[in-house]
């Protein structure tokens, strides 16, 4: 009574259904549908919105690069940094932006038409300075920048928007280059700022993953350096030295008994996942066996390893 | 239910137009089968609509077309539930209409059709909509891959593994759906 069909037809017979036919609601080509459509059809699209098929990322997971070079953020001791659009042609030199002292703005807010573009001049800005920056624009925007994984520099790791009525919101700007990863949304263009309508009178919340400085834990982080161990990086991409990196990627391919003895081993603690779950749910350890295999590792911050598993060894 | 996607690509008004007629019925009942009020589903069609719109780029092209809406719609369900985005004003119309029609908890029966509802309930949200999304939409593994945005293998396994999740829950429940009733169809739901 298991089967699949079976399966399938207990389900079907759980859809709740209306008691009478909704006709006039139902019909593409009836009134209520089609004042709908063209409602929406007469929603300007966003200018910048390729006609033609094109791989982008989620809008969770929009890109950003920001490179904070480890080795000048430690020796000016402040906030000297330096961002990077990647090369449009592999072979020639990135674009730099000028590093030195602190500058003068967080943030790069010019007028392009009837739009305000924002580009993050200073990364390592504290958050309150953004927020103030686009205030003074007549901006109820929270914007932040949060260090991540190599792999996820130049990702939004948060974006909310409000409600717009239908008309404009915020747009991301790109730039030429490969950003991202293969496992954080593909790689493709890079975004490098904000481009906000006009007359945006909404709230949002945008959170740029950039890259850590070596005190946080990214390249050239000091022996023993927290990691993902610190509390003080909240969020779903938190960093992870060279070291945890090299213990984080032996796992891959281990039985869950092997990987649960080296995870406790650094003191670490462990959630299980089931593989490829998108919806990031915990399965409880009673629902597989030690002899299941690792197939990919996550880290959340304070010192938590996420592990999904199956009992197939896929990771490939 | 599973009609064919639209396929003209030069105008996007054009193709905007062939996705809503091929797919708006479909995207209706969805929001129907997962909301609780009339103007909730109003509010998720329009939203869906409006992404469809504002992406119809993006929008793949044949089959995969209404997978790829229902994925939308999911994730347009989820920020609703969260609070996020409303376009009330896009959907008044169609909520008034919807709010003429209620809608009858199939699992509000009593019995054994009742207890798999309860069994149902009991599986994590994600396997909920994975089986409602074969069972309800009829997506097979290639359409939920495009729905959940990972790969038809991954898809499979996931849905390999919400299907035994349950079988075992309905064992450990002591169900058996002998004599229940044929399911209705699907395309009975909002029509």
């Amino acid at each position: 009574m298991t089967s699949r069909d079976d399966q399938d037809r207990l389900v079907a017979l759980l859809a709740p259904y209306r008691t009478h036919t909704a006709i006039a609601a139902a019909d593409p080509e009836g009134d209520v549908a089609q004042e709908l459509r063209t409602m929406i059809i007469d929603t300007p699209r966003p200018g910048t919105a390729p006609d033609v098929p094109q791989r982008r990322p989620s809008p969770w997971r929009r890109r950003l690069l920001i490179a904070v070079p480890a080795a000048a953020a430690l020796t000016a001791g402040a906030f000297g940094a330096t961002m990077l659009l990647p090369p449009a042609d592999p072979g020639t030199a990135p674009i730099p932006v000028p590093v030195g002292p602190a500058p003068a703005q967080a943030l790069e807010i010019t007028e392009d038409g009837d739009y305000v573009e924002v580009r993050v001049v200073d990364p390592l800005a504290d958050t309150e300075r953004f927020t103030e920056e686009l205030a003074a624009a007549g901006y109820d925007i929270e914007l932040s920048l949060a260090p991540v994984e190599p792999s996820s520099v130049g990702t939004i790791v948060f974006m909310e928007t409000g409600d717009v009525g239908g008309g404009r919101s915020i747009e991301i700007i790109e730039a030429p280059g490969e950003c991202g990863s293969e496992y954080g949304g593909g790689i493709g263009p890079c975004d490098v700022g904000l481009r906000i309508p006009e007359e945006f009178d909404s709230y949002a919340h945008v959170v740029f993953g950039r890259a850590a400085t070596a005190e946080e834990g990214g390249e050239g982080a000091p022996e023993g350096a927290e990691g993902f161990e610190s509390d003080a990086n909240p969020g779903d991409a938190p960093i992870v030295t060279p070291e945890q990196r090299e213990v984080l990627n032996s796992l891959y391919g281990m039985t869950l008994g092997e990987a649960r003895e080296t995870v406790e081993s650094h003191g670490w603690t462990y959630e299980l996942r089931g593989m490829f779950d998108a919806e990031n749910e915990a399965i409880e350890a009673g629902e597989v066996t030690d002899d299941w295999y690792v197939n990919d590792v996550a880290t959340l911050a304070g010192g938590v390893v996420l592990l999904w598993v199956n009992e197939e060894d896929q990771h490939g | 239910m599973a009609r064919a996607a639209p396929s003209p690509r030069s105008d996007p008004a054009a193709r905007f137009d062939a996705l809503y007629t091929a797919c708006y019925r479909d995207i209706l009942g969805y929001a129907l089968r997962r909301t609780s009020q009339p103007q909730e589903a109003a509010d998720v069609v329009a939203d869906t609509f409006l992404t469809a719109w504002h992406r119809i780029g993006d929008v793949p092209p044949g089959d995969q077309a209404r997978p790829w809406l229902f994925g939308v719609a999911r994730r347009v369900l989820a920020n609703h539930r969260r609070g996020a985005r409303r376009h009330g004003d896009l959907a008044a119309r169609l909520g008034a209409e919807l709010a003429r029609h209620p809608v009858v908890e199939a699992d509000a029966a009593t019995g054994e059709l009742a207890e798999i509802g309860r069994v149902f309930r009991s599986l994590h949200d994600g396997d909920q909509e994975l089986l409602r999304l074969v069972a309800w939409e009829g997506l097979d593994s290639a359409g939920l891959a495009v729905a959940l945005g990972c790969s038809a293998n991954a898809a499979r396994i996931r849905l390999h593994r919400a299907r035994r999740r349950f079988a075992k829950a309905l064992r450990a429940a002591g169900v058996a759906a002998d004599g229940l009733p044929a399911a209705r169809t699907a395309s009975s739901v909002t029509t």
